[in-house]
């Protein structure tokens, strides 16, 4: 799946596009460098997901969760070093909580993954191709 | 000596208070809600029945791992606060010691606590009597199994994740034997028990966490 997106009203409905995909369990897996839409993309599934409040930036608090029909937590794992620091956030209660996981900067969850959306974000200009691939170890 | 504990390592929610080892009273919940919500309330409803204060009591214990790591740290925060507050002294045992050791007293056979701990793997012991035979450890099923049938010897298993691979046990260990759900629930009175025969034996400590989280990373493949 490919998206082009000029603005971020766009990588938005994209990312509300690509929720209806979502089922309980999903996890989502955002690459892409500063700036390049990825908490923008995540408010998306948040809207489409039907979460009342949007999402912001996880970098301070690592995770913010948010209820809803199926919950969603949204993961910034930037200022952890290693999968044991992650384990350290019991990440595995949010991972089989049912909830649906967006996680930004997921390199150290990668080998706790089995089944996952890759989404890149690049940049093309002033606008962003949004690379989508679902992967399955 | 009345001792005060928890336990809440597994999705059970349980406490209890013993005095001189008997039990007065244990409150166990075993929902899907988290222990953040229950466990204060348990606490305070307990006492509040048993006519007892928090400063009545003599020792405050929990199970400190492995298990839900959050769930650890709401039960060891909570026994260390408790604790702090009436400058009494706390203690912290394995969960899975704690699990094993009322069966472990009535046979001469081995007794093997398993936890689920995702992922097909679980944390487990082995005890017989009250040896030791094998450290708590995070393994795969499979690997568990396979150790204990070179073992050779007749083994109880008890814990939350009986039911959850029993098809597997009792195929590769058919003279094992799986404790009935009654067993296999986490209740707070073995973890008074265990932890007041450690404080008389000088053996205790306060609680710390006993994750095994090194080695869950170092098992998947940790990424740096």
């Amino acid at each position: 799946m490919e998206f082009f997106s000029e603005s971020d009203f766009e990588t938005r409905q994209f990312g509300a596009q690509f929720s209806k995909q979502l089922k309980p369990g999903a996890v989502v897996c955002l690459t892409g460098d500063l700036g390049a839409g990825k908490t923008t993309f995540t408010k998306g599934i948040a809207a489409g997901l039907g979460i009342k409040y949007e999402p912001v930036s996880p970098t301070f608090n690592l995770v913010n969760a948010y209820d809803g029909v199926i919950p969603l937590y949204h993961f910034d794992l930037y200022r952890l070093q290693s999968t044991e620091d992650l384990m350290g956030i019991d990440f595995d209660s949010y991972l089989f909580s049912g909830g649906v996981c967006v996680i930004e900067w997921p390199k150290i969850a990668y080998p706790l993954l089995e089944h996952y959306y890759q989404v890149q974000l690049l940049y093309e200009g002033e606008n962003r191709r949004i690379i989508i691939e679902e992967v399955r170890k | 000596m009345k001792v005060l504990a928890i336990d809440t390592a597994t999705k059970a929610a349980t406490v209890a208070v013993t005095e001189n080892g008997a039990l007065v009273g244990e409150y166990t919940l075993n929902l899907d809600q988290p222990h953040s919500q229950k466990i204060m309330p348990l606490i305070e409803n307990l006492l509040k029945e048993l006519h007892l204060q928090v400063q009545d009591m003599d020792l405050f214990a929990c199970a400190q791992g492995p298990g839900s790591f959050t769930g650890l740290r709401i039960g060891i925060a909570a026994v260390q606060g408790l604790a702090r507050s009436v400058n009494k002294p706390s203690a912290g045992v394995s969960t899975l010691e704690a699990m094993a050791y009322s069966v472990s007293r009535l046979t001469n056979d081995c007794v093997c606590p398993v936890l689920d701990a995702r992922r097909s793997q679980v944390y487990y012991a082995l005890y017989k009597g009250s040896a030791e035979l094998i450290a708590p450890s995070l393994e795969s099923i499979d690997n568990v199994l396979a150790q204990l049938a070179c073992l050779g010897k007749r083994t109880i298993f008890i814990g939350d994740a009986v039911s959850l691979h029993q098809n597997k046990i009792q195929q590769s260990l058919p003279d094992s034997v799986l404790a009935p759900e009654i067993l296999n629930v986490n209740f707070a009175y073995n973890v008074a028990v265990l932890a007041q025969k450690k404080f008389e034996a000088k053996q205790a400590a306060k609680p710390t966490p006993e994750y095994l989280i090194k080695s869950y990373a170092e098992k998947m493949g940790e990424q740096k």
